[in-house]
């Protein structure tokens, strides 16, 4: 798998598999070939790419901290930020599935 | 004509003087009545309209069979979703419906988006096939019309990009739509909030939620390279803490933006955005509710909606109210469905707003302060910019979450509701949430389209929505009189006429004038239908029929 590591924080903000396209500048990352995903907040400056990693089994966006070699989890990360109310229904929907872990999202 | 006119003094037959049972004519003798035939069922004291045939019905005479057409599989969008959102794509004269679809084709939740073709005529929808929008589950989703180009935003939480707030550009081609890619927002929990597109300067404008809560602007690319999004400002905070649900609208031309609906710091607030030289500004909040303030807070308000009304150049928010200004919770006025214009002229940079007016009550509304009120949901609103009137779609835990609309237009500024509900959907309940209801206008076909799902099959419908149509068989001319007594369907009734003393009423003033209102009740005020002058309070219980 590869990741995109937070230069600031070292959170690991995104995982790929490897052979997934990774198109990086100075403004965005573009995933894929054809462009599937755009991240415009992350690029070659703020971020670096570890390939070959093996996550988490839990892993899931900003709440572990990897160092190149070590995945930490981060303290400060709450598994409820992701089912914050919106609509009523949405922690019913968010209990009766299991989170896909990587992008392409694997089919159900 | 089936009746017969009760001649004074006179008492043969069917033809007998109204009795005077408090009447003192002084030397006229007593008022008539009338014996006709009751059309339905009447009760005592039943306010009664002259039907054309000649029988009478009581009030509520209600016709609302033009009103709506029930949902059916031939206005299915899908069979299996939920929470439709719509835009009228008026580029290629399309009807669009963003959705959650729920277990079928392996596509469990996910955002999708599909276009119809409208027949105002037959009022039929042709669909085209079904876009999947999202990599993993849809949490939360808003849509906005680039009406240039002809390109919806869809925004959503996506659990396939790790509950990252995304967006994704469609156009339409052919039976379906040509996709930009997922976009990220933000590379945080996110959950998309509002959307408007702003035609004068031809950007999105956006209100996202990440822990706080923030506005970013965005331009539209559809070029060679295919469908992009250049996101040119990045989260100014808006500052609104303990967000709940939320709602925006867009007045449009250079005095417009986007009015922002929602509960924050636990009162109902509307809040401008717009952008002035390339800038987004943050205007001034408002409290919904007149005279509120930092003491008296509206706990539990929710199921915000927003819609601009192009007539009056002024916006129209519904909620659910969670107390009355002031007062404590659970309260008589908790959980119901309530309205406010919000006024706004000159720079879009504050608002002002009416009184906050009831669209319906909870049911049941116990009135008392105590017990649990159930709760009004949905609450969306539609305008027919033909008719120049406001639709309320809702929906309340008191019936089974049957469907409800109401019909309203503005009278001197405020909004005024028709007095009766008119159930949409009776056999079907809807799905709870603030999300199951919308509206569309087609400019085209100059329809009103309402947008549902229900829990009994977890599909997502659309109905016609006509409130031309008359809704009440209560005119300004067929008040005839007031019910002496109770009578069955096709059974002969005494009608009290004008000069009659009626003993059968409640909770009258003394010395009140009191006008017919549709629903059959009396008020000190005339319905909107017109003034009906019903008679003058003599006690609490009579009035001297007018």
């Amino acid at each position: 798998m590869k990741t995109i590591i937070s230069n600031e924080t070292n959170h690991s903000l995104y995982m790929f598999k490897d052979d997934v396209v990774l198109d990086i500048d100075e403004n965005r990352y573009e995933v894929g070939d054809p462009v599937e995903l755009v991240i415009p907040d992350c690029n070659s400056t703020n971020t670096t790419v570890h390939e070959n990693v093996t996550p988490p089994a839990d892993w899931i966006g900003r709440k572990y901290i990897f160092d190149g070699t070590d995945w930490t989890v981060d303290t400060d990360y709450v598994d409820s930020d992701n089912v914050e109310k919106i609509y009523s229904s949405d922690k019913e929907l968010y209990d009766s599935y299991s989170r896909p872990r990587f992008y392409p999202a694997e089919e159900e | 004509m089936s009746g017969v006119l009760n001649k004074i003094g006179s008492r043969s037959g069917r033809i007998w003087a109204g009795q005077a049972r408090d009447v003192v004519s002084g030397g006229g003798g007593a008022a008539p009545t009338w014996d006709t035939i009751a059309d339905g069922a009447i009760s005592d004291g039943s306010k009664c309209i002259l039907r054309a045939d000649g029988k009478v019905s009581a009030l509520p005479s209600e016709d609302a069979s033009a009103l709506y057409g029930e949902g059916s599989t031939g206005d299915q969008v899908h069979d299996d979703g939920n929470k439709p959102i719509t835009v009228y794509d008026t580029v290629n004269n399309k009807i669009i419906c963003m959705y959650t679809t729920t277990t079928s084709g392996g596509n469990w939740n996910k955002a999708a988006l599909r276009h119809g073709t409208v027949d105002g005529s037959t009022k039929t929808i042709s669909w085209g096939n079904e876009t999947i929008l999202s990599s993993g589950q849809n949490q939360g989703h808003v849509m906005c019309y680039d009406s240039v180009q002809g390109i919806m935003a869809c925004f959503f939480r996506d659990t396939g990009t790790n509950f990252y707030c995304c967006v994704r550009l469609a156009k339409i081609n052919g039976a379906g739509f040509d996709l930009g890619p997922i976009t990220i927002i933000e590379t945080a929990t996110g959950t998309p909030l509002a959307a408007e597109y702003d035609t004068q300067n031809n950007q999105v404008l956006f209100v996202w939620s990440s822990g706080a809560r923030y506005v970013g602007k965005a331009t539209i690319l559809d070029d060679a390279m295919g469908l992009g999004w250049s996101q040119s400002a990045w989260s100014p905070n808006l500052n609104l803490s303990s967000m709940s649900s939320s709602s925006s609208a867009w007045k449009p031309g250079a005095t417009g933006g986007m009015l922002f609906a929602g509960k924050w710091n636990n009162y109902s607030m509307v809040l401008p955005i717009f952008i002035s030289a390339g800038n987004i500004v943050q205007g001034t909040e408002k409290y919904l509710d007149i005279g509120n303030s930092t003491g008296t807070s509206s706990s539990y308000d929710d199921n915000y909606h927003a819609v601009y009304d192009p007539d009056t150049g002024n916006f129209l928010v519904t909620r659910k109210r969670g107390s009355a200004v002031g007062g404590t919770y659970p309260h008589a006025d908790a959980r119901d469905m309530v309205s406010t214009v919000v006024e706004t002229s000159g720079p879009f940079n504050s608002f002002s707003v009416k009184a906050t007016v009831k669209v319906a009550d909870a049911l049941p509304d116990p009135g008392n302060g105590a017990g649990y009120s159930f709760g009004t949901y949905g609450g969306h609103v539609g305008y027919d910019e033909t008719a120049n009137k406001y639709v309320c779609a809702y929906y309340s835990e008191g019936d089974t979450y049957k469907g409800w609309l109401k019909v309203g237009h503005i009278v001197a500024g405020q909004i005024v509701w028709s007095s009766s509900a008119y159930n949409f959907d009776s056999p079907m309940n809807l799905s709870s949430g603030s999300s199951s209801i919308a509206f569309a206008w087609d400019p085209d076909e100059a329809k009103l389209i309402l947008f549902y799902n229900n829990t009994s099959t977890n599909n997502v419908l659309a109905t016609f929505i006509d409130p031309s149509v008359a809704l009440t068989n209560l005119t300004t001319s067929n008040f005839i009189g007031i019910a002496d007594g109770a009578y069955a369907d096709g059974t002969t009734a005494k009608i009290q006429l004008r000069g009659h003393i009626d003993d059968a009423q409640s909770g009258l003033t003394i010395g009140s004038e009191y006008f017919v209102q549709s629903d059959g009740t009396l008020a000190t005020t005339a319905d909107s239908l017109g003034s009906i002058p019903a008679g003058t309070a003599l006690s609490s219980t009579k009035i001297l029929i007018k």
